[in-house]
């Protein structure tokens, strides 16, 4: 009876939010993956309870502080190439809005056979929204990547954010946790299984999946590698296709001749991971830093950055800041002792380092800065 | 040499606090004054006297741990509060002065008592208060605005005569939800909410504490500071 009416009730509203998502593309008002979930927020039923409750799937959610995106992105990879049927929020739309959008905008296309797997990546402070509308007679899993110093103006404490995501688990009869062996793991409520990254089986997999360079990746890996394990869930590592970073997370492009590398930046932990990948070779340095909503508006974890690292990374450099927030990161550089050039203005820095005829730039970027810059070389414009 | 000691650098490490001491110390450097920093951890005894002491903010569960210790330090700190040498208590550390803290966990953790105030966090963590925000400093050096980023759940009430640092833009903003009062001026000892680099954005905070030493250095060329000076009226820009 349930799975009837709410077969006819969704389907008429994915009608309706799939034209709206085409409408907001068709007219670059934007992805298309976010506007849906507002939308049914905004009605006085709750969608995620009855989506949660349709679909027969094994749930799978991920968070931390770094690495969702990228691991979730892995994950659909593995369980596609492995002939499973996925449902997942790849567009980085992670809070509970991007995971409504994600089930009203592909309703049409399970509603008859639900898929193997729903696969989200969750923003770590929506974790015990979400929770909390999960039915509680199912089983679902949980990937902690990390937790670490963030935005401070969204996630006030860690150990707070910890509390309330233990506490999103106490009327769940099941459910299985994954960690790994840090600081923040001893306040979670066990139990819980620890990512594994010793196992030669585990390291074999790693080399067919080429995840030799990306120290963080592999780390990610771990968790996917344990997930499926425990849920004995088969996987031919040998007929999965090379992983294909997600953009922004250290991919290269081109604009006027100069080779781009752009590297998503937006917290202490991932600018020190960034700073420690930084290619020797590279000559130039971008480190483009706004305050956006996305970014949170607080930029003083740029003072949490590990200031040797800095100083070393940078080195003999060409270092340039840009972004609405370039005074304060080249205030700390020049505090530092670090010469760099604040142009503040993103297109003046590039067109800058084009005319000067630069082979290389290595950009360091938080969030919107990343977003913009992905969306313009993708565009194949001279930014 | 001007000796600075940080307070619980590992335990009281939030949000960028550290980045004060690596202000402080650089703008030492350029109006000519060596320094040292000296971390003050957890049992660590303190035989000397200092001429600064910092200490930053830290989460719940970390200021239990911390307030034991720092009761050992209580006379030390005295000492130098009413000897009129500046100290800076950011966040954790500065509601450790108080009487006591009720944490969002409704436990009591008693302060040090050296100052009549308190404390106390509501019960609902998503009441807090949250953002970039701007409050009225007395001294004058680059104007008379001191901004930064607060982040606290803790809504902190000064009795007695006690004086706030500054008068927030907002009663939505600073101590509490009820005045507009920002942090606690003691002599030279200052608390506040604000979070990050403090220095950095406010040189008038640092032209205050260290009035005497500016004195002495008659060379002292403002442009210097116009960097931060740019990055105070970035903040002062935005729309509150």
């Amino acid at each position: 009876m349930f799975k009837t009416f709410s077969k006819i009730h969704l389907s008429i509203i994915s009608f309706f939010l799939i034209k709206i998502s085409y409408l907001l593309k068709f007219f670059k008002l934007g992805n298309g993956s976010t506007l849906p979930g507002l939308l049914l927020q905004k009605l006085p039923l709750n969608y995620l309870s009855i989506y949660f409750k349709y679909f027969d799937s094994k749930y799978i959610f991920i968070t931390g502080t770094n690495g969702k995106t990228s691991t979730t992105a892995l994950l659909n990879q593995l369980l596609l190439e492995s002939g499973y049927t996925v449902l997942s929020n790849l567009t980085g739309s992670n809070l509970k809005r991007g995971i409504l959008s994600a089930f009203s905008l592909g309703f049409n296309s399970y509603k008859r056979h639900s898929p193997n797997f729903c696969v989200f990546e969750v923003d770590e402070a929506s974790v015990p929204g979400i929770i909390e509308s999960f039915p509680k007679d199912k089983v679902f899993s949980l990937l902690v990547l990390n937790l670490s110093r963030d935005q401070l103006d969204r996630y006030g404490e860690i150990d707070i954010l910890v509390d309330k995501i233990n506490d999103s688990f106490k009327d769940f009869i099941k459910y299985n946790l994954f960690l790994k062996k840090d600081n923040y793991t001893a306040n979670f409520n066990e139990p819980y299984f620890l990512a594994n990254k010793d196992s030669g089986e585990f390291k074999k997999a790693c080399v067919k999946l080429r995840l030799l360079t990306k120290d963080h990746l592999i780390e990610n890996f771990s968790f996917i590698f344990t997930l499926l394990k425990e849920l004995k869930v088969f996987v031919n590592y040998e007929k999965i296709t090379p992983f294909k970073q997600v953009p922004g997370r250290g991919n290269n492009y081109y604009f006027n001749g100069v080779k781009v590398n752009l590297n998503l930046t937006k917290n202490p932990a991932s600018f020190n991971i960034n700073l420690k990948q930084l290619p020797v070779e590279s000559e130039n340095i971008l480190i483009y830093m706004n305050d956006n909503i996305p970014d949170g508006h607080d930029v003083s974890w740029f003072y949490d950055i590990d200031y040797e690292l800095l100083k070393e990374a940078l080195k003999g450099k060409n270092t340039y800041v840009a972004g609405s927030r370039s005074t304060d990161f080249f205030n700390l550089l020049n505090i530092l002792g670090i010469p760099a050039f604040n142009y503040s203005n993103l297109n003046n820095t590039l067109l800058f380092c084009s005319s000067w005829g630069f082979k290389d730039l290595y950009i360091l970027s938080n969030y919107s800065a990343t977003r913009h810059l992905v969306k313009e070389f993708a565009e194949n414009k001279n930014v | 040499m001007y000796k600075i000691a940080h307070l619980y650098p590992k335990e009281l490490n939030l949000y960028g606090d550290k980045g004060n001491i690596l202000y402080l110390t650089y703008f030492l450097n350029q109006i000519g004054i060596k320094s040292e920093v000296t971390d003050i951890g957890l049992k660590t005894n303190i035989t000397e006297d200092f001429d600064f002491i910092f200490s930053g903010g830290g989460p719940d569960s970390l200021q239990n741990l911390v307030y034991k210790d720092f009761l050992t330090k209580k006379d030390f700190l005295i000492k130098h509060i009413e000897m009129n040498k500046p100290s800076v208590f950011v966040c954790g550390s500065f509601q450790l002065l108080g009487k006591y803290y009720l944490n969002s966990k409704n436990e009591k953790v008693p302060g040090l008592g050296i100052f009549n105030f308190y404390t106390q966090s509501p019960l609902n963590q998503n009441k807090r208060i949250v953002g970039n925000t701007y409050f009225k400093f007395k001294e004058s050096f680059f104007g008379n605005t001191v901004v930064g980023f607060e982040n606290h759940n803790g809504r902190t009430y000064l009795e007695d005569k006690l004086t706030p640092l500054g008068e927030s833009f907002s009663k939505d903003s600073g101590n509490n939800d009820f005045d507009k009062g920002e942090g606690l001026l003691y002599k030279k000892t200052l608390g506040t909410y604000l979070h990050g680099p403090l220095f950095v954005k406010n040189p008038n905070i640092l032209e205050f504490l260290l009035k005497d030493l500016f004195i002495r250095q008659k060379n002292l060329d403002l442009k210097t500071f116009y960097p931060e000076f740019v990055a105070h009226q970035n903040v002062l820009n935005k729309k509150f």
